[in-house]
């Protein structure tokens, strides 16, 4: 693993256990945003946008 | 991975050259446009397929397809190729100026992996960079260093967020401009002054007691019209007047004037804020004092910004600032919360002319609409301005009465009275039904649009949250990293500048988009690298923080590093610090280093971060059809020749000089000898020769001395002839040496011959073999034991010269 795949992973877990601090407790709001932050998908508006939309029409429901 | 050979075709400014490095350290010199960039053009293309000099700011219109080729040659035929030395295999890649990759090997080659590692581009640190990353603004020198740190990924990522972000927040308040506006509508309607529950319900079990239903206990739509009998009862709610004319009354009322005394107020607060100009200013004078707070500590006794001396306790003069700042924000958010009040009221307003206007769109009714449509639209100009409170600061507005004074009152009484009159009279059930209808849709739409506004709400804050875990993440992680980088910057840093700055250390921050960078400076806290210490010790610093980067990021995978012209402002002492820490710290990196100083060419061989003269490669006479011409071992005497024969008198004398001066500076440091500096803070030519001659001379006494107490009476002879011909030579060369004194840039050229410097350089080439070896051509030394000298000698010891008198 290269260093810039180590700091990637570690930013991931910190990202992730922040939000749980701030009480995001949904599995699958995280794992869409790990899954996003371990690929390229996290640099396109459309897949974030679709994690809150989805996440937010999720609470609504 | 190291650098065996070089081959380049048509790039920059070399139709053809070709380079042996065989995996050695170089250092390539060579006066101003000789071509060393272009060899760094050309390893840069090589191993990114870009050329920096064509990237980034101010390169607008420069590209390497079209700048990168030489200047008689065509894309097609630009080309390098080198060949590297990885693991032990030698692997050649070729690269075309338009980037295409040429390697010979499978794809599953690790050369593809370290190819793909170059492309952050730390192999190489030009002048460029080392200002970049100096003088850089906190932001630009994040990129820089994230760019190098190949972690750009995670700034494009922060962006990204920063752009939804701030797309969710404009969503969001969209969708409350839109909740309000059905707000009003609603209230409109229901003549009220807000909106509950309880009082909508009020309304509609008043009407609802007209068509005799029973009164329902629940702000529920479904209920609104529920059990009421709609077959005996005809109704059409376009056409009823009684929806049209509580915003005729709303318009034409009072209500609208309190914009007036909103107005006032915030033109009070302006006045008491010291005007709209201060408050603008506000939010960076809170961050000026933040970032002052952050700089200065409890003894500090200088301001960081202006240098200028503080008598008071500056820190304790920040804070209190910061604390009146805070009380102004106090302020500052009041007032914006009034602006936003009257853009309220004022898309109210709007609201309720789109309400009659709806009047427009009913056949029956000729009437002339437009003087209203027209006032409408000046209005939604006019309420812009108060979308933000920066923005009504920013730009000149109107008091509200010139644009409430300009409401086309008689025509909307006109209208109110001609409606009136046109529409058809209903009776009391069909009102009341027709009301029921439009409450419950009115109604809907409001539900329908706070639902909207929630969600947005929701969205924003899910999105906020995602972006400031990430930034949390992203700091935690960066710190880490950068401290120890930040470690590693000071060891070297402590290298080099060994004695003078020896508890120096350093900080890089990750803070949001930014990298603060601190130094310390002899135990009076931290600055900006900029701030306080000299241009050389900028310079230092830049070298110190690549080296650090390029260790952390290569570990071992690219052991080749460029160092393009980094030493501009670094002297000579430092520099031999510089060549220690790059043997000592890099000794399996193979460094490519260029330069137009032919000394510190020397001092790379001298302090063996070179090993001989062979890994100088000079560089010199560039023309365009040829290229640069390359000597490998060519003495600048030859250089001064080729001037003397195209008849260049200025240039042949100032590299004679300037030859003579590295010559001599050489030659007096291995004899020891001490040199005053002018107030120049530069030795001069003169000095540094006289004491040199006079230092062998007093040498070779002492050494003819010694061989007198040991009876070699041949070695005393042959001490003496050499004395004689070095007098001789001296004296020459006294008579010549004004061609060359530092000053004759300041006589008229005239008086200067050809002839008489082609002596005076033939003089000096005749005394200069006496200080070196004639078999290594190494300078002659005296070695010392005890601070007693012992011996002049030369590096293989074939030139040795007793100086101990045999005891009595």
């Amino acid at each position: 693993m290269t260093y810039i795949e180590d700091i990637y992973e570690s930013i991931i877990k910190k990202t992730l256990n922040e939000l749980e601090k701030k009480g995001y407790e949904s599995n699958e709001l995280l794992e869409s945003i790990a899954e996003g932050l371990l690929t390229d998908k996290f640099n396109n508006e459309d897949y974030i946008k679709n994690i809150i939309e989805n996440f937010v029409q999720g609470t609504e429901a | 991975m190291k650098l065996q050979s070089l081959h380049i075709q048509n790039i920059r400014g070399a139709p053809k050259l070709d380079l042996t490095f065989n995996g050695k350290n170089k250092v390539i010199f060579g006066d101003n446009g000789s071509g060393k960039s272009t060899i760094v053009e050309a390893l840069d293309l090589l191993l990114t397929g870009e050329i920096r000099r064509f990237k980034g700011k101010g390169t607008g219109n420069l590209s390497k397809n079209r700048h990168g080729v030489h200047l008689t040659s065509t894309i097609e035929d630009a080309v390098v190729s080198a060949t590297f030395d990885v693991d032990g295999e030698n692997i050649e890649i070729i690269r075309k100026l338009n980037g295409e990759l040429e390697i010979n090997v499978p794809e599953d080659h690790q050369i593809y992996e370290l190819l793909k590692h170059a492309e952050n581009g730390s192999h190489m640190l030009s002048r460029k960079e080392v200002l970049s990353f100096i003088h850089a603004i906190p932001s630009t020198r994040s990129k820089d260093i994230q760019n190098l740190l190949n972690l750009k990924i995670i700034e494009d990522n922060r962006e990204e967020l920063v752009r939804i972000k701030n797309h969710y927040k404009n969503e969001k308040e969209n969708r409350e401009g839109d909740k309000n506006r059905e707000i009003n509508r609603l209230t409109g309607l229901l003549e009220l002054d807000k909106y509950s529950d309880d009082l909508l319900l009020d309304k509609v079990n008043f009407y609802r007691d007209i068509l005799e239903a029973e009164e329902i206990d629940k702000a529920d739509s479904d209920l609104i019209q529920i059990d009421i009998d709609f077959s005996t009862i005809s109704a059409n709610i376009k056409l009823d007047f009684q929806i049209y004319a509580p915003f005729f009354d709303k318009l034409l009322s009072e209500e609208s004037y309190e914009i007036i005394s909103n107005f006032n107020t915030i033109l009070e607060s302006i006045e008491q804020l010291k005007g709209k100009d201060s408050i603008l200013k506000h939010t960076n004078k809170m961050d000026l004092v933040e970032t002052g707070l952050s700089l200065v500590t409890e003894d500090s006794t200088e301001c960081p910004l202006c240098g200028k001396s503080w008598e008071d306790n500056l820190l304790e003069y920040l804070k209190k600032r910061k604390a009146e700042l805070q009380e102004i924000n106090k302020d500052v958010k009041a007032l914006d919360q009034v602006v936003k009040q009257v853009y309220q009221k004022l898309d109210n307003m709007i609201s309720d002319v789109n309400e009659i206007l709806k009047l427009s769109k009913i056949k029956q009714l000729e009437f002339e609409f437009d003087p209203i449509s027209n006032y409408n639209e000046q209005l939604e100009a006019y309420r812009d301005k108060f979308q933000n409170l920066e923005n009504f600061l920013s730009t000149e507005v109107d008091d509200p009465d010139q644009i409430l004074n300009q409401l086309p009152v008689d025509k909307l009484e006109k209208l109110k009275e001609y409606a009136a009159e046109q529409l058809p009279e209903l009776d009391e059930p069909q009102k009341a039904l027709n009301m029921l209808s439009e409450i419950k849709s009115r109604f809907v739409n409001y539900q329908d649009r706070q639902k909207d506004h929630r969600i947005a709400q929701k969205k924003h804050k899910l999105m906020k949250d995602l972006y400031a875990a990430f930034v949390t993440a992203k700091d935690k992680e960066f710190d880490a990293l950068f401290s120890s980088i930040a470690g590693r910057f000071s060891d070297f840093y402590n290298q080099l500048h060994q004695g003078h700055e020896d508890n120096f250390d350093a900080e890089l921050k990750s803070t949001d988009a930014s990298i603060e960078f601190e130094v310390s400076y002899l135990d009076q806290g931290k600055f900006p690298p900029n701030a306080i210490h000299s241009e050389g010790h900028q310079d230092s610093m830049g070298v110190s923080l690549f080296l650090a980067l390029n260790e952390y990021l290569n570990q071992g995978k690219i052991d080749f590093v460029i160092l393009d012209d980094v030493v501009h402002s670094v002297d000579r002492n430092h520099r031999k610090n510089l060549c220690k820490l790059l043997k000592q710290e890099f000794p399996d990196t193979q460094f490519i280093i260029t330069t137009h100083d032919q000394l510190w060419a020397q001092q790379l061989q001298k302090h063996g971060v070179i090993t001989s003269k062979h890994d100088q490669i000079q560089l010199y006479d560039w023309e365009l059809g040829s290229g640069p011409k390359i000597s490998f071992n060519r003495h600048f005497w030859d250089d001064v020749d080729d001037y003397l024969n195209q008849n260049k008198i200025n240039e042949a004398a100032a590299k004679l000089r300037r030859g003579l001066e590295q010559f001599f500076f050489e030659v007096g440091e291995q004899l020891a000898i001490k040199v005053r500096l002018n107030s120049d803070a530069r030795w001069s030519l003169g000095e540094l020769y006289f004491n040199s001659y006079s230092k062998l001379r007093s040498t070779l006494m002492k050494a003819k001395k010694s061989a007198n107490s040991w009876d070699r009476s041949e070695l005393e002879q042959e001490i003496e002839d050499l004395l004689d011909e070095l007098k001789e030579k001296y004296t020459n060369t006294q008579a010549e040496y004004w061609t060359v004194n530092l000053n004759v840039h300041y006589n008229p050229w005239a008086d200067f011959t050809l002839k008489e410097l082609r002596e005076t350089k033939e003089a000096f080439e005749e005394i200069c073999p006496y200080f070196e070896c004639k078999d290594c051509n190494s300078s002659l030394y005296i070695s010392t034991v005890e601070f007693e000298e012992q011996n002049l000698r030369c590096k293989c010891g074939k030139t040795n010269y007793n100086l101990i008198k045999k005891p009595n």
